[in-house]
């Protein structure tokens, strides 16, 4: 299957930068121990906030922190608006695959990686360590399941975002206030701490299914009755963020001038 | 060439200071000028500068809504550590982030234009350039760190200069971390990974250092000083006795790991080659 191979070249390619290695997994482990005190600190004279233990809070933003490489939003679909702009695009719609589908595995090509590498040892690091529980195999396999929606929707997320740049024609894009879209997926802190209006709106919003659901559901916050329901809700996510990005992209394929020749 | 002197080429250090000093004002007339060359994006750009800082800042207020301190640490004092954090390294991003270009200059042999000129390299290198998009930071952190003055009652003009001052030294200390990164380049030419690990040191300075165990307070505060760029002077404000005292020696910190970064870095150039002919 074509798309494969290109997952398959961006997860070699991964390897070929070896000098840099050590310093991502140095700056993995110093988040993951920020991670730790802090949390540690918030709970001094608390054995439960908003709901929640110190144990199942260090849970949920510790395998975040090992799945923060994986889900790093990459550069490539961002860059949809430069490309149109510098007449690059045409590189790509010359090829008989389909950008959205292209990119997509080509990400996911080099978030396998970027797991492989550095969120894989951190991971186990912990685990040995036992800093951070392995759950059981049916969680485990949910999470995954729940992980890999997330890439896709966080994906096309971005992808969506770069499309955006395009109709708009400047440069501030979606990733100019990413830090928001991070809040609200639940990547600085579960969303049980929201104030209930912003939980409400982190509940409407797709962005709860790029991280706060499958850390829910490997830190036991999601309980046994809300897994299945969580991942039914971030699979129409996921579903529906796919739709909307491969129809905008078709849609600005038809306003498209390319100059020159 | 030891023993052939120039006279007329010879300049006091102090003088080349100053040199360098006034050649500066005209590098930051011309960069601020090209920064509004396009006003509208340039705005816009860091009107969502701002909403990216305020996300990362609701975060902590999220937190507070449902505790009352992190550690010993009330709110108004975790926001003005997290405040001079942002606040230092905002203004190094802005001033200083050509620093970041190093390895692509190396491989591309500019470094060559540098070492021709008559100033000095890691100057000409800073100077040339001030960022477009970090200006919303600078703006959150300067209303971040006025607002927690207020709350904590010590709104005063002495304070208010200290938390300039320490931010400028803060900002020394973010450069020196990310010349000694970025100076690999002259040993090891890709530093991809080197500067990411720069840039993950400033998360240690947005929190109260206490929080952290012995080990890695020892590390941000011995090694890699990042607590002298907000832990340390904020206890200036709101500490006392020895903390105090050691948060005023946060600009000697600041001072001393700069020359220790620019001798590094100076060291490392020296295994400059060059390319082609």
């Amino acid at each position: 299957m074509k798309y494969l191979m290109y997952a398959r070249s961006e997860f070699i390619r991964g390897f070929r930068y070896r000098a840099n290695y050590w310093a991502t997994v140095i700056s993995a482990v110093a988040l993951a121990v920020i991670q730790w005190y802090l949390w540690h600190a918030a709970y001094t004279d608390k054995d439960l906030i908003a709901g929640l233990s110190l144990d199942q809070v260090l849970a949920y933003t510790l395998i975040g922190r090992v799945a923060a490489g994986f889900l790093t939003a990459p550069t490539a679909a961002l860059r949809i608006g430069s490309r149109v702009r510098t007449g690059a695009i045409v590189h790509d719609m010359v090829k008989p695959v389909d950008l959205h589908t292209q990119l997509l595995w080509q990400g996911l090509g080099r978030a396998g990686f970027s797991f492989v590498a550095t969120g894989l040892p951190l991971l186990l690091a912990m685990a040995a360590l036992g800093v951070l529980e392995i759950p059981s195999p049916g969680r485990l396999l949910l999470f995954l399941i729940s992980l890999l929606m997330a890439y896709v929707t966080m994906f096309s997320t971005s992808f969506l975002s770069g499309v955006f740049t395009f109709y708009t024609k400047t440069a501030v894009g979606v990733d100019y206030v990413y830090t928001v879209v991070s809040l609200l997926s639940g990547e600085f802190l579960p969303l049980e701490f929201f104030p209930a209006w912003l939980r409400t709106a982190a509940d409407y919003l797709p962005f709860k299914s790029m991280h706060y659901i499958p850390m829910a559901i490997w830190s036991g916050i999601a309980g046994p009755g809300e897994v299945v329901p969580s991942l039914i809700s971030q699979c129409l996510w996921t579903l529906g963020m796919v739709a909307v990005s491969k129809m905008a992209w078709s849609g600005a394929l038809k306003s498209l001038t390319v100059q020159g020749g | 060439m030891g023993g052939m002197r120039e006279p007329k080429l010879q300049e006091s250090r102090l003088s080349s200071i100053w040199r360098h000093a006034r050649l500066y004002y005209w590098y930051l007339r011309a960069n601020w000028l090209s920064l509004w060359a396009y006003p509208v994006p340039f705005i816009m750009m860091n009107v969502a500068g701002i909403v990216y800082a305020l996300g990362s800042v609701a975060a902590v207020w999220v937190l507070f809504s449902k505790i009352h301190a992190i550690g010993d640490w009330t709110l108004p004092e975790v926001m003005l550590i997290y405040g001079l954090s942002i606040f230092s390294r905002s203004l190094f991003h802005l001033f200083w982030i050509e620093l970041m270009n190093t390895s692509a200059m190396v491989k591309a042999g500019d470094i060559d234009r540098l070492l021709v000129r008559p100033l000095n390299p890691m100057y000409q290198l800073v100077a040339g350039y001030l960022d477009n998009d970090d200006w919303g930071e600078l703006l959150t952190a300067v209303a971040l760190v006025w607002t927690s003055l207020g709350m904590l009652g010590h709104r005063t003009v002495a304070n208010v200069f200290w938390c300039l001052l320490a931010s400028v030294s803060g900002s020394l200390i973010f450069a020196s971390i990310h010349a000694v990164c970025n100076g690999m380049a002259f040993f090891t030419v890709e530093t991809g990974g080197f500067s990411q690990l720069a840039w993950t040191t400033d998360e240690f300075s947005r929190y109260p250092a206490d929080i952290y165990g012995k080990g890695v307070r020892a590390l941000i505060t011995w090694v890699i000083p990042v607590a002298f760029a907000s832990f340390y002077p904020a206890q200036v404000i709101l500490g006392e006795g020895r903390l105090r005292l050691i948060g005023l020696l946060s600009p000697v910190a600041a001072i001393l790991s700069f020359a220790f970064a620019y001798w590094f870095w100076g060291k490392a150039m020296d295994k400059y080659q060059g390319v082609g002919n």
